[in-house]
């Protein structure tokens, strides 16, 4: 292992650790801890402390030795966990894992939090001298270890135990030869051991009943010993046990016996230290589940190949019906098969990828846990699925709208304590985080058990900040969407709980740009729920297939509202060149898709046109185009390694003929739409529908 | 002069000769991915005259450009002998639409003149070098200078 | 044969990287006989089987900790005369206090270099 590889296993073993801290932190949170407890969390501080010394990385170990130091009072009883004492160890957790994280680029600036929560930590373990420095200076004579220096005079021999299995003999190995080897290095005493045969009767030709036990003295060299079994090595049971030319241990025969029995002896000996935990014991040790680090582009570029592989599938099935096979030939069967295998092989890459959702689950139980603390609510929180894996990167980008819409469940959705006895709830409300995998997606859905939205305030709002006119008759899904428009809050006094300048809308953004969708239901008084709908993958897209002039394009599904085939009365020129769109009494800008990118219209009657609603960061546009193809997942490919990113474009795929779509990018469209419209403007004013 | 300049300039290096705008040119062969035959590409919105879109190279999704149009020739008309040579310049992969593709040239260092133009008002640097093969001039092209104006745009 | 080629070591230590950059340093060092295990548990039974020369084993460890490990090795009569390295971040005086008690050999501080830690295993068992 080079250091460069040691560096990497260092940042993958962190991340176990910080887990395992936070596991732990969230047991004492909710009292269920007992003493290993706060040891494995010391452990895993330390463990990290240890380990990023040897990298050089000294904040990390500044803050991480101030962060054990007030561990260690409270593993020695010196220090009661009070809540204050409770919070600073979890943020001082969490600061840990931004140093760690910030360990991985030379040059990323110290958290802020870093130097606060130090000062805290050395106030709570008495100051800075109780602390002492990561640089002590400790004594300890070192003690010669006499036995080694005897053990390291010459071997006396070997005793050597040897058990052929049959297939030794039947690859042609004559246990004669090897004994004849061993003769060789020194003076042998062998002894056949013969208690094993049976009675003619119960003989079995095919099966190997002697043993050897050979006693070899004069020899030294271990290796040498062994290289005369190297080609017997798996057909035989085989030990070699070296001699001590001193017998400076009495044990002196001990060799030849079956040393398993040793470890028995000592434990009914050696008085358990304490209860051992389950993860520990010796029988899992060895068979414990291995792990592989695997540099995440080599899984990027084989997800890429495996699409590549789907797509040409795809082609090759075109081509063949455009043939005109029977549909029931050999080769259809045969590449239903290939179609089948490659989707599997897919989903089998998509798994490297994937992690359970449980690490992110329990971090977002502290922040409920925060938000309660913070309002003054009663909050139980309670996760569901947290087994269930998606992507790895998707996990990271859930972490800030997960936290966000948790802390709007607590301070908006979850009721004081004392309403919630008024309206016969029990005191303590409850917030509910589940994730599950239901055809082809990622459902996470968080629900309360609060007050629910309330509609009619939703509008008097909405209508007050201009974000919908008065008279707009709105869905009930629509109305509860009104929560994801920019600069909207609900409640009436804004919390520094939620209220710190981010609304709702950028929840929206986040989840859009991982190519979800968020979903609000709720009943008064009896709570909301909030559902997030992902893709498994970030490598793959729904996309509708849409028909732009000669080409075809791809619109993301997640930003899709609805499609709509308009009467020609809902179509309205507002100046030249300017066209709306009436939905249900609320107006839409209209971007024609043909014209922003420069293609020929099929056919120019706007009520032969489809107009596909988009719902782009700040507003709702409607997309005109000139048909709609299909609704599919599309592998998404990359411009900006060859070309260079395009406004407008977010990235391209390839079709089943082999011809390649341009994957739109709706949050960037009405901004190319105005830009492209100014330049126009200078020229001519043809109608854009 | 020292020996190994002597063997520098004695040096063979191959070459692909192509026409793009009536005009020939030749790019070192090492840039050479491979040569395809013209197929439809998908057109970028709002891009350069010069570049006629994308193509699926074996999953890789790359631009085609036309040659002639970068290099401020007429564009090129599509005709059967078409091709599109494809060359890898740095890391990126890319398409140049060419007329036609002649053949492969050992030319010798010393055969090699530098463009004497170059660095003047209007020239870009695309072409470096001038070699004379059977009474025609050749241009040999620097493929970087074409995708760093590529970048330009891009950006 | 040189005490490099003779000598054999464990080195005992749960995380992956502090007992690679032991291992490494060992080989470093040019010791050809070096064995590892994640844990107290793992290496008992292993080296009562075939004992070692030198145990380098971390304090840290959840289950067994470093000095446990060290205490069953002495109360084995195989495995009793075995060097013992202890590795720590933070050495106290009830460690070192502890290990004294125990017959410990020395002990060497993380993070460490290869220098340190081969002094460390040379006042042990003599000149590599």
């Amino acid at each position: 292992m080079t250091l460069d590889s040691l560096r990497e296993t260092f940042f993958a073993e962190c991340e176990d650790l910080i887990e395992s801290l936070t596991e732990n932190l969230e047991l004492v949170a909710s009292h269920e801890w007992d003493a290993e407890t706060i040891n494995a969390i010391f452990r895993a501080v330390h463990s990290i402390k240890g380990s990023a010394g040897a990298f050089g990385f000294t904040d990390l170990v500044d803050f991480a030795h101030h962060y054990e130091t007030t561990l260690d009072l409270i593993r020695s009883d010196k220090l009661d966990i009070s809540n204050d004492v409770l919070r600073l160890i979890i943020r001082c957790s969490d600061n840990l894992a931004e140093l760690v994280e910030g360990s991985r680029v030379e040059g990323s600036p110290v958290p802020e939090a870093t130097k606060d929560l130090t000062a805290e930590l050395i106030q709570l373990s008495g100051g800075p001298d109780a602390a002492g420095s990561p640089e002590d200076e400790f004594v300890f004579t070192p003690v010669a270890a006499l036995p080694i220096e005897i053990s390291l005079e010459p071997v006396e021999g070997f005793d050597i135990t040897l058990a052929p299995q049959p297939s030794l003999y039947l690859s042609g190995h004559d246990p004669l030869r090897l004994i004849s080897g061993l003769d060789k290095l020194g003076a042998l005493t062998p002894e056949c051991i013969v208690d094993a045969v049976p009675t003619l009767d119960d003989f079995n030709f095919d099966e190997s009943y002697l043993r050897w036990k050979l006693k070899l003295r004069g020899a030294e060299d271990e290796d040498a010993v062994r290289d005369v079994f190297q080609f017997v090595d798996g057909h035989c049971t085989l030990e070699i046990t070296p001699v001590l030319a001193e017998p400076a241990n009495e044990p002196h025969d001990a060799p030849v016996e079956p040393v398993a029995a040793k470890p028995e002896e000592l434990q009914t000996v050696a008085p358990q230290p304490r209860a051992q935990p389950a993860k520990s014991s010796p029988p899992t040790q060895k068979a414990a589940q291995s792990t592989l680090r695997v540099d995440p582009e080599r899984v990027d570029r084989l997800i890429n190949s495996v699409g590549e592989l789907i797509i040409n599938h795809a082609v090759i099935d075109r081509n063949l019906k455009e043939s005109g096979l029977v549909s029931n030939s050999e080769i259809t069967t045969a590449l239903d098969d290939y179609g089948t295998l490659a989707r599997e092989i897919q989903e089998g890459v998509m798994a490297i990828r994937a992690q359970p959702v449980k690490s992110l689950f329990q971090r977002m139980g502290r922040v409920v846990r925060e938000a309660g603390e913070a309002t003054g609510k009663k909050v139980t929180f309670v996760t569901e699925g947290e087994a269930t894996e998606i992507d790895k990167t998707m996990l990271e980008r859930l972490a800030d709208p997960l936290t966000h819409m948790l802390r709007n469940a607590v301070d908006h959705g979850i009721e004081a304590p004392a309403r919630r006895q008024e309206t016969g709830k029990p005191e303590t409300g409850t917030v509910r985080l589940s994730a599950a995998h239901r055809s082809g997606h990622v459902v996470i859905e968080i629900i309360d058990d609060g007050a629910g939205l309330n509609r009619e305030r939703l509008m008097q709002k909405a209508i007050e900040k201009g974000i919908i006119t008065a008279d707009a008759k709105l869905s009930e899904g629509e109305v509860y969407a009104l929560l994801f428009a920019p600069g909207f809050s609900t409640a009436e006094s804004v919390t520094n709980l939620s209220g710190r300048g981010v609304g709702m809308d950028v929840v929206k953004t986040a989840i859009t740009s991982l190519g979800g969708k968020v979903g609000i239901t709720s009943s008064p008084g009896q709570g909301s729920a909030f559902t997030i709908s992902l893709p498994l993958t970030l490598a793959v897209l729904d996309g509708m297939i849409v028909e732009v002039g000669a080409e075809t394009m791809v619109l993301p599904l997640s930003s899709i509202v609805e499609t709509i085939r308009p009467a020609a009365s809902d179509i309205q020129e507002v100046t030249p060149g300017e066209w709306v769109l009436s939905v249900r009494g609320t107006f839409v800008p209209v971007v024609n898709l043909n014209a922003l990118m420069g293609l020929e219209q099929t056919d120019d009657d706007h009520t032969n046109r489809v107009f596909v609603l988009i719902d782009a960061n700040d507003a709702t546009i409607a997309v005109s185009v000139d048909a709609i193809q299909d609704q599919r997942q599309v592998v998404i490919k990359s411009l900006k390694g060859n070309y260079g990113a395009i406004t407008g474009i977010a990235a391209a795929t390839i079709l089943g003929d082999g011809n390649i779509a341009l994957i739109i990018d709706p949050e960037a469209l009405s901004g190319l739409a105005a830009s492209q419209r100014a330049a126009q403007s200078q020229h001519s004013l043809e109608p854009q529908f | 002069m020292t020996d190994t300049e002597i063997a520098d300039k004695s040096k063979m290096t191959e070459f692909v000769s192509l026409r793009a705008g009536g005009q020939g040119y030749c790019v070192e062969i090492t840039s050479i991915r491979e040569i395809r035959r013209w197929r439809t590409v998908t057109s970028l919105p709002n891009a350069d005259k010069s570049i006629l879109g994308v193509m699926n190279l074996r999953g890789s999704v790359i631009p085609i450009i036309d040659l002639a149009a970068r290099l401020g020739l007429p564009i090129t008309e599509l005709g059967p002998r078409s091709v599109v040579v494809v060359v890898a310049i740095g890391n990126r992969i890319i398409g140049l639409l060419v007329e036609a593709v002649s053949e492969i040239l050992s030319i010798e260092a010393s055969d090699i003149q530098p463009n004497p133009t170059q660095g003047r008002d209007g020239n870009d640097g695309q072409v470096v070098g001038l070699v004379s093969i059977e009474d025609e001039m050749l241009k040999i092209l620097a493929l970087d200078t074409i995708v760093d104006s590529e970048a330009e745009e891009a950006a | 044969m040189s005490l490099k080629h003779k000598l054999r070591v464990m080195v005992v230590d749960d995380m992956t990287v502090s007992r690679g950059l032991l291992v490494q340093s060992l080989e470093d060092m040019g010791l050809v006989h070096v064995d590892h295990q994640k844990s107290g548990d793992a290496a008992l039974p292993l080296l009562a089987a075939s004992p070692v020369h030198l145990v380098i084993s971390d304090f840290n460890m959840p289950g067994m900790n470093g000095l446990d490990l060290l205490e069953r090795l002495r109360m084995n009569q195989t495995t009793k005369g075995i060097g013992f390295i202890l590795v720590t971040g933070s050495p106290t005086p009830e460690i070192i206090d502890r290990g004294r008690k125990l017959g410990l050999n020395n002990i060497v501080k993380k993070p460490f270099t290869t220098a340190t830690l081969k002094s460390a295993v040379e006042t042990v068992v003599g000149r590599l």
